[in-house]
């Protein structure tokens, strides 16, 4: 059971924290809360990224010199470069939709989209 | 030859040099991005001939082969590239003049747009692939918000939908990764055959959903009615000409080049079909002429993705045709309709009554625009229609046949509509102020007929990029050097 769960939690996890955040951009009304959605979603798939590049017992990424008998077994660094060109494209989608959310309460007093009149879903 | 990899530096560079530019002179902004479109084009005309008949391959560092990150620029590439710039260049003639208000900020993302573009269609690296997607759609996402008033919800919807398609785009990379071991497009295709049947499926799935956002695929284009019509027009414009087919181009990339099993050819024309259908039919029921523009661009890109679908070689060239035609055409529309809009001071159709001789350029531009996606003869929409429907025939596939000659009735009927309005109506109401549109509108139509007339200059390269799209061993040798 411990070994299954070790094995998949980071799988299965990443994944349910897509879900969730996919659950709350498609349910919430509330514009604040559609973001925090999509963030949770990225945060998801970076670290569904970073667990596919896993190697068990794996050391930090081509520094060699300071471990001089087991060179070959470091993680995988190429999907880490990924994540964080992801995480830094993530954070520009937020801080752009949180900027038009301030607009869109400047423009009608209400973070809910039901009551914005031009946001049809 | 001069390196293809400017085409994607510069207007990077230029793009955040603007704020300099504007603090030098207010008009130098609009002057500097059109003369880095011109620029682009020029490395485009200097390069196209050796891009045809001998595919380059640029490996950025000078790395080796599956280690570098490199650009491949062949017939299909060059093609969109060109395509791509063109329409670029001619947005910037028309930025020169316009009706709303616009700055160095705008002109800094629409230079960022182009590069985004352009990478997209020249990158020969999968997650490369992702970053300009992003760069082109944040830059969107920006843009849209220009022309104030409702644009913010219609950029918040954009936002939320393409961050949710970048999240699965971002998927389909890593599982291609876990997969393979390596983010190079030509060995991705050199492995492709050995990989899992049922997890090739879910990655091009997933690929499907992150670029059917750009390539404005059902049910991922609810944005694309909203953000075309509040955005500025030479927005709506590079959204429709050059994002979408840029678009198309990464899916036809991913679908033909990296992941060709002919099973997965039935989603593309279903998903198609449902685009086309559906995008016709709301098209024909529209009253606002920006909405009905962009559900007939919807409905364009479902005919450019079921034609492709069918995966013959006469197929794929035609839609590649229809694909260049949809650019120049909707380009044209959005640039006439936009002043057409701001001269009625409305978005209605039915606001627009008698505006064929108070505006002659602009209407102009529309019904030519509207003769050339109809398929009038001497139009190059005849001959990209004619393609469409022999190369379906010959493939025998009768139900896409009729139901190009059904989208084609139901176009006239929409398109008809408008030019009936605009020329033989009077108009009682005063007319608006506009921006002058003459250079652009002569030089769209002037590829219009070119086209249409002559239709064999671009024949040996649309044969070529069908090709290059069909024949994925040519590229694994080009990029790989035979390993």
């Amino acid at each position: 059971m411990i070994s299954f769960l070790e094995e998949w939690s980071f799988f299965g996890g990443s994944i349910l924290l897509i879900l969730i955040g996919l659950y709350g951009v498609i349910t919430k009304r509330n514009l604040i809360k559609i973001l925090i959605g999509l963030s949770l979603m990225d945060t998801g798939v970076n670290v569904l990224l970073v667990s596919l590049g896993y190697v068990e017992n794996g050391n930090a990424p081509i520094l060699t010199s300071i471990i001089k008998n087991n060179s070959g077994a470091f993680v995988d660094p190429i999907p880490q470069a990924l994540v964080l060109t992801a995480i830094v494209i993530g954070v520009a989608i937020l801080a752009l939709g949180l900027a038009v959310t301030i607009k869109i309460y400047e423009k009608y007093g209400t973070l809910d989209i039901s009551k914005i009149r031009g946001l049809k879903w | 030859m001069v390196n293809p990899v400017l085409i994607i530096a510069l207007p990077l560079l230029i793009a955040f040099l603007m704020p300099l530019f504007n603090y030098i002179h207010k008009k130098l902004p609009a002057v500097v991005a059109l003369l880095t479109a011109a620029f682009n084009v020029w490395i485009i005309t200097v390069n196209f001939n050796e891009a045809l008949f001998n595919p380059m391959v640029i490996e950025i560092g000078n790395w080796q082969a599956p280690f570098a990150i490199n650009l491949y620029i062949g017939p299909l590439a060059i093609l969109a590239v060109a395509v791509i710039n063109v329409i670029a260049l001619v947005l910037a003639i028309y930025n020169l003049e316009h009706d709303y208000e616009i700055n160095d900020k705008f002109y800094s993302l629409f230079l960022m747009i182009i590069a985004g573009t352009s990478g997209m269609v020249m990158t020969g690296d999968l997650f490369n692939l992702f970053v300009f997607i992003e760069i082109s759609s944040v830059a969107a996402y920006g843009l849209t918000v220009f022309s104030r008033g409702d644009s913010y919800e219609a950029a918040f919807k954009y936002i939320i939908i393409g961050a949710i398609g970048s999240v699965f785009l971002l998927m389909a990379i890593g599982f291609t990764y876990a997969s393979v071991g390596s983010l190079n497009m030509a060995q991705i295709a050199n492995a492709a055959e050995n990989l899992n049947p049922q997890l090739m499926r879910i990655i091009t799935l997933l690929f499907m959903v992150g670029i059917g956002i750009e390539a404005e695929l059902f049910p991922l284009n609810l944005w694309v009615p909203d953000v075309y019509s509040e955005a500025p027009t030479s927005v709506t414009s590079i959204l429709s000409g050059a994002v979408s087919a840029a678009g198309i181009y990464s899916l036809g990339r991913i679908f033909f080049t990296l992941f060709a099993d002919p099973a997965l050819y039935t989603y593309l024309m279903v998903i198609g079909i449902i685009t086309l259908v559906i995008g016709e039919l709301v098209a024909y029921n529209q009253e606002n002429i920006k909405r009905m523009l962009a559900y007939s661009s919807i409905a364009q890109m479902g005919l450019i993705v079921t034609i492709i679908s069918i995966n013959t070689s006469q197929a794929v060239s035609a839609g590649l045709f229809q694909l260049v035609n949809h650019s120049i055409l909707k380009v044209l529309l959005f640039i006439s309709a936009g002043v057409l809009v701001s001269a009625a001071g409305s978005k209605k159709i039915k606001d627009l009554s008698g505006l064929g001789s108070k505006k002659p350029i602009a209407s102009l531009g529309f019904a030519v625009g509207a003769m050339g996606i109809l398929g009038v003869p001497f139009f190059n929409g005849f001959v990209s229609k004619l393609m469409l429907i022999n190369s379906s025939l010959n493939a025998e596939k009768i139900i896409i046949t009729a139901l190009i000659l059904f989208a084609t009735i139901v176009e006239i009927g929409y398109y008809l509509k408008v030019i009936q309005k605009i020329y033989f109506e009077k108009r009682e109401t005063k007319v608006f102020k506009t921006a002058n549109v003459f250079i652009p509108v002569l030089v769209l139509t002037v590829f219009v007929f070119a086209l249409g007339i002559y239709p064999e200059l671009i024949t040996t390269t649309l044969d070529k990029a069908a090709n290059e799209l069909l024949n994925s061993t040519e590229y694994i040798t080009t990029v790989l050097g035979g390993m």
